[in-house]
């Protein structure tokens, strides 16, 4: 079977785009996409995207995206796995070029939030659970992270400081990251004195809510030698949707499995990944997953945040251009822009981010509390 | 939506209203919100059972940003429960204020009302649990 390489990507800045429609935004990125891959046609689409339906009343967004391009006859597709989407997406296409069956696919996501009251955002984003509990209780996706967040202070006697220094980090990268809804750095202090969304969760944990769209062009690497990041892996994985259900909480298990499988088939080992993009719509989740990826023994990620081990200089940088805190978590766009900013990263694009030698990177896309994860890993050559 | 939501809510009254589970007959496993197959054993022989009504809380949040049908409630509290019988519930909490909450405290389920159709006024009702008074 062939390797698989990024032939060209585009986005847009997250952010708050009110003169964009959601075709717009994905025209754009598609359009930069293909324009750096110098080609005209694919032979599929695949777009992630978690909301487009009841934010924007826009379905059908694969032949929709594809008649914009006016890329008639091309197969396309939308996938869903909440707001792992798009890195759901890229792994298909992955494996469609990967088995022969397409040679040059377009594949990317979308997302259009700040059309919609923040409530209404809210509402959609719990339908990444299960709907009875959710319905149930009033939750929001940030209040079952609030009850994870408590259930992590009281098991690792971590003080409810050390949660948040991944918001910090988030922001000190983005300061220089073109594409981020944020550029300005923020303090500790600002974390936990910003206004209460689900306690202990203040606004800062949260990521914000915005509009991006983020395409990349992959191909076969049969005519292509050298000087391209490839696809070395990836594992994607499903657990109980019902979180009560599973065995242990603070144990991200999809994530767990999803790396496992990712590393087997890139035949590496977690100490070899030089730079990561962990999935942190909240500042727990970014803890939790460090610890199931095996960056960081279960119980040690708020304190390593805090000593800067993560930080862009630190042994082991994570969220090189802002992470979902700061440069936005356009949901089913996310896992796009991670694969992209890490690609910049192995090709000495990052520019003041740039992390020196970067062989290897990875990226952990989680739909809702993990009920869905996607690894992928990527590197140069 | 609202109508779905309601006639959702109807066909899974009985989970909503009496805590109705499902028992494993196999392995005695206990799933709440129901579901049609034991995760332990496979088995698809399940039979419907009543949960215990008090339990302790292992974990809570307080809620300021809601999603659309709650917004006029806020700030509520959502505590993770586990009952006597050790099976976990997600659930309002009533009847207490913020800064009395602890980890580990008893409580006990109480019919609520839990938020209502903004532009009809029905009322819909569901489970929230309050502190046990010895």
């Amino acid at each position: 079977m062939s390797d698989v390489v990024i032939l060209g990507y585009g986005y847009t800045r997250v952010g708050e785009h009110w003169n964009k429609d959601i075709i717009d935004l994905a025209y754009e990125a598609a359009k930069k996409a293909l324009s750096m891959a110098n080609v005209d046609s694919v032979d599929a689409i695949y777009v992630g995207n978690m909301l487009s339906e009841y934010l924007e009343l826009q379905g059908h967004l694969g032949a929709y995206i594809a008649s914009e391009l006016g890329l008639d006859d091309t197969p396309a597709v939308r996938v869903d796995a909440a707001d792992a989407s798009g890195a759901y997406a890229i792994v298909e296409a992955i494996k469609a070029v990967k088995t022969g069956e397409y040679k040059t696919v377009l594949v990317g996501g979308v997302e259009k939030l700040t059309d919609s009251l923040p409530a209404k955002v809210f509402e959609g984003m719990t339908y990444s659970e299960d709907r009875f509990t959710m319905n149930m209780t009033g939750l929001t996706n940030a209040g079952i992270c609030g009850i994870l967040a408590r259930l992590y202070m009281n098991k690792y006697k971590v003080d409810r400081r050390s949660i948040s220094y991944i918001s910090v980090l988030d922001h000190e990268n983005s300061v220089n990251a073109e594409h981020a809804h944020f550029r300005n750095k923020i303090s500790i202090e600002a974390v936990l004195s910003s206004p209460m969304i689900a306690d202990p969760l203040t606004l800062l944990d949260t990521s914000p809510i915005c509009d991006g769209a983020a395409f990349i062009v992959v191909t076969s690497s049969d005519d292509i030698k050298e000087g391209c990041v490839k696809f070395l892996g990836y594992g994607v994985s499903t657990q109980n949707i019902i979180i009560t259900q599973r065995d242990d909480i603070l144990y991200l298990k999809a994530t767990y499995n999803a790396v496992k499988k990712a590393l087997k088939m890139a035949n590496l080992n977690i100490e070899n990944i030089d730079v990561a993009e962990i999935h942190d719509s909240y500042s727990i989740l970014g803890v939790l997953a460090l610890e199931a990826l095996g960056i960081d023994e279960s119980g040690t990620a708020a304190i390593k945040l805090s000593e800067g081990v993560h930080n862009l200089k630190g042994e082991k940088p994570i969220n090189t251009f802002g992470g979902l805190k700061a440069r936005g978590h356009p949901l089913g766009a996310t896992g796009v822009y991670q694969v992209i900013e890490v690609a910049m990263q192995l090709t000495g694009r990052a520019g003041l981010n740039q992390v020196e030698n970067a062989k290897y990177g990875l990226i952990h896309s989680m739909g809702g509390i993990d009920t869905t994860s996607v690894v992928i890993i990527l590197g140069f050559g | 939506m609202i109508l779905m939501e309601r006639i959702s809510n109807w066909r899974r009254k009985l989970e909503r209203y009496r805590l109705l589970a499902v028992k494993c007959r196999r392995c005695k496993a206990i799933y709440y919100p129901i579901r049609s197959k034991c995760l332990k054993c496979g088995s698809e022989d399940l039979e419907y059972i009543e949960l215990p009504k008090r339990g302790i809380l292992e974990s809570y949040t307080v809620i300021y940003t809601a999603p659309s049908r709650f917004t006029r409630y806020t700030p509520y509290i959502v505590g993770l429960i586990k009952l006597d019988n050790g099976v976990k519930i997600l659930a309002q909490l009533t009847d207490v204020n913020i800064d009395e909450i602890h980890i580990g405290m008893h409580v006990e389920a109480t019919l609520r009302r839990l938020y209502d159709y903004g532009d009809e006024d029905q009322i819909v009702y569901g489970v929230k649990f309050r502190p046990v008074i010895e």
